[in-house]
């Protein structure tokens, strides 16, 4: 587009030169002509009327003494300026003015002006006498009018190439103006067309067409630039959905995911006490016909312990299965539960272990089951505690309200957010996804059920919060449990 | 003598629960379901009625309801096993455990064990839902 451009401001200036270079000699030879033939034409009527002047006066001289009284006549025709030449013929002999100062000897016939050489004009007007008729010859010098000529030429010419030049200034001028804005208009163009629509297209030229013109483009820019921008949104929005949607899916499976675990554990964890009823009430019975010192009560008793350590961990399953519907709702405070839970670690933590907890104060209440909490808060830090067993480090409980803006894992809303950080060994990202799965656990053999945190899982879910966590490998992990503030300060009851 | 009426469809369970009372003194009936268990009733009356939750047909919310709308003396006692899943047949959503146990509380149950309960917790129960 540019070379276009400059390719016609070119064409302006090119034609515009070619019209002077035509215009110019026309109209100089023209106007010089003019200017000669008008000169030449008032030098010669002056010449005539000065000869007739003087062929009256000499007419009216009396005959005999007609040549004595001439003589000083012809003299002031020379002395007055007019003339450089000046005689009389009469029968064929000639009476010059002694002050001729004539080129030619014998002039005899009147000259073209200007064509013959010598710049003297010469005319010849008859004066008639009483019985013959004289010849009056007068010569004029030429050069001044020449000169004049000459003068003429001289300035017309200058005046023309004054024209010409300045034709050519403000031709270039005219073009310089059209093409500058449009160049202008097209570096816009091209800003705009590579990225940059934030500069206006708006110009300051007089040209009308083209302020125009850069005002319907201005107005296409403030489109684009609009269109953009809601293009620019909406792609945003619609990746913001996809994002959030795409965790919401995975949430989903987890959810899914655990329901099956849990209620498979639960229809197992159902068939298992039917099944430890017997175990349990036999084995009580027959202790209870046994002699204290009978030799299978060692191994009775041994049953028992057994089944009790079975319904201590079928009722861990449970509570991870029966947490999604637990009946009892109350409103809560969860401060009493932290105090409570800390009172109860710091009796159990070696002193290795450094206990800090702290609630924020008035922090909102919250609904659910406060037994379900107080184990979920009691599983978090033993997790946490027996992550440090071996190494010792801070133990940090927090409860603290929290206005969450939203975002993949936890939804917008206001929370109070239970926290347990640890510095203990960490999670590994591989196995973050199945902490919270029953009986997995990167624990020895025996230390621990796995079933800590399908627990929290469960509690979790019954209080409708979310849990997070954030773990780095032999620097520890932070447990969040965002649940959700009630509103409603009365305490229910539901399905009592 | 105080009788007990057990009814649950879990033939291990009422043969224990039926040997301990035995030996504790109670006489002891047994039905293998709730059809057959309020039958029972109808036909000899217990004073204290022992009674599964999650059992197939008549499950033990709809026991406890018979009960106490025929035999308001009747003192009851509802186990469960918990858990989210009873035997197969019934719908998922009405046989979790906590809602039936809230049933039967509402029902009208006057004393609720969950399985796996011991020896002491099921004679403590009879012995302090016993008529004088």
């Amino acid at each position: 587009m540019g070379r276009v451009i400059d390719r016609t401001w070119a064409r302006v200036a090119l034609a515009i030169l070619l019209l002077h270079v035509v215009l110019v000699p026309a109209l100089y030879f023209g106007i010089a002509g003019i200017v000669q033939h008008s000169s030449e034409e008032t030098f010669a009527n002056q010449v005539r009327m000065n000869a007739r002047l003087v062929a009256d006066e000499l007419e009216r001289l009396p005959a005999d003494r007609f040549i004595e009284n001439a003589m000083p006549i012809l003299d002031g025709a020379i002395l007055s300026g007019r003339c450089l030449f000046a005689d009389i013929v009469i029968d064929g002999n000639s009476r010059r003015s002694p002050l001729s100062n004539s080129y030619r000897e014998e002039p005899v016939e009147d000259f073209v002006f200007g064509d013959h050489g010598d710049n003297v004009y010469y005319v010849s007007v008859p004066v008639p006498l009483e019985n013959t008729t004289a010849k009056l010859r007068l010569g004029f010098d030429e050069a001044p009018t020449l000169a004049e000529i000459a003068t003429s030429r001289q300035r017309l010419l200058v005046a023309l190439l004054v024209y010409a030049a300045a034709s050519l200034m403000v031709g270039a001028w005219f073009g310089w103006s059209l093409v500058r804005p449009l160049q202008a208009l097209q570096a816009a163009a091209v800003r705009v067309r590579s990225g940059d629509r934030e500069r206006s297209l708006v110009t300051t030229t007089r040209l009308l067409e083209v302020r125009q013109l850069a005002t319907e483009l201005e107005f296409m820019r403030v489109e684009l630039v609009g269109a953009n921008e809601r293009l620019r949104q909406e792609a945003a929005e619609l990746e913001s959905v996809q994002r959030q949607r795409g965790a919401l899916e995975l949430q989903l499976q987890e959810k899914k995911r655990l329901e099956t675990i849990g209620t498979l554990a639960g229809g197992i964890a159902h068939e298992f006490n039917n099944i430890l009823v017997p175990i349990l009430l036999y084995s009580e019975d027959a202790l209870e016909s046994l002699s204290t010192d009978s030799e299978v009560r060692h191994d009775i008793e041994h049953v028992v312990k057994a089944a009790q350590r079975a319904r201590r961990l079928i009722s861990e399953v449970l509570t991870f299965s029966r947490g999604r519907d637990s009946q009892r709702t109350e409103i809560f405070e969860l401060e009493p539960i932290l105090i409570e839970v800390t009172d109860f670690l710091r009796k159990m933590v070696p002193p290795s272990i450094e206990i800090q907890a702290s609630a924020a104060p008035a922090c909102p209440k919250v609904r659910g089951d406060p037994t379900l909490v107080h184990q979920l808060l009691m599983n978090l830090c033993i997790n946490g505690y027996q992550s440090m067993r071996d190494r010792g480090g801070l133990l940090q409980i927090k409860v603290e309200p929290v206005e969450w803006p939203g975002d993949d894992h936890v939804a917008r809303g206001d929370y109070v957010v239970l926290s347990v950080s640890d510095q203990g060994h960490g999670i590994e990202t591989e196995y973050l996804g199945r902490i919270f799965d029953p009986f997995f656990t990167t624990r020895d053999i025996g230390d621990g059920t796995g079933l800590g945190l399908s627990v929290v899982h469960g509690v979790a879910t019954s209080l409708g919060a979310t849990v997070t966590v954030e773990s780095q490998v032999e620097k520890g992990s932070v447990f969040r449990v965002y649940i959700p503030v009630s509103t409603a300060e009365s305490t229910e009851r539901v399905g009592a | 003598m105080t009788k007990v009426l057990i009814i649950d469809d879990e033939p291990a369970v009422v043969d224990v629960l039926e040997k301990i009372l035995q030996r504790a003194g109670y006489n002891v009936a047994i039905a293998k379901d709730g059809t057959s268990g309020l039958k029972c009733q109808k036909d000899d009356p217990a004073d204290i009625v022992v009674t599964d939750i999650m059992m197939p047909r008549v499950n033990g919310v709809q026991v406890i309801e018979a009960l106490r709308r025929e035999h308001p003396q009747c003192r009851i006692i509802a186990i469960s096993g918990g858990g989210n899943f009873g035997p197969m047949g019934y719908k998922s959503e009405a046989i979790t455990t906590s809602a039936y146990l809230a049933a039967a509380e509402k029902a009208g149950a006057d004393a609720i064990l969950t399985k796996p309960f011991d020896r002491k917790e099921l004679l403590d129960t009879v012995r302090r839902l016993s008529p004088a």
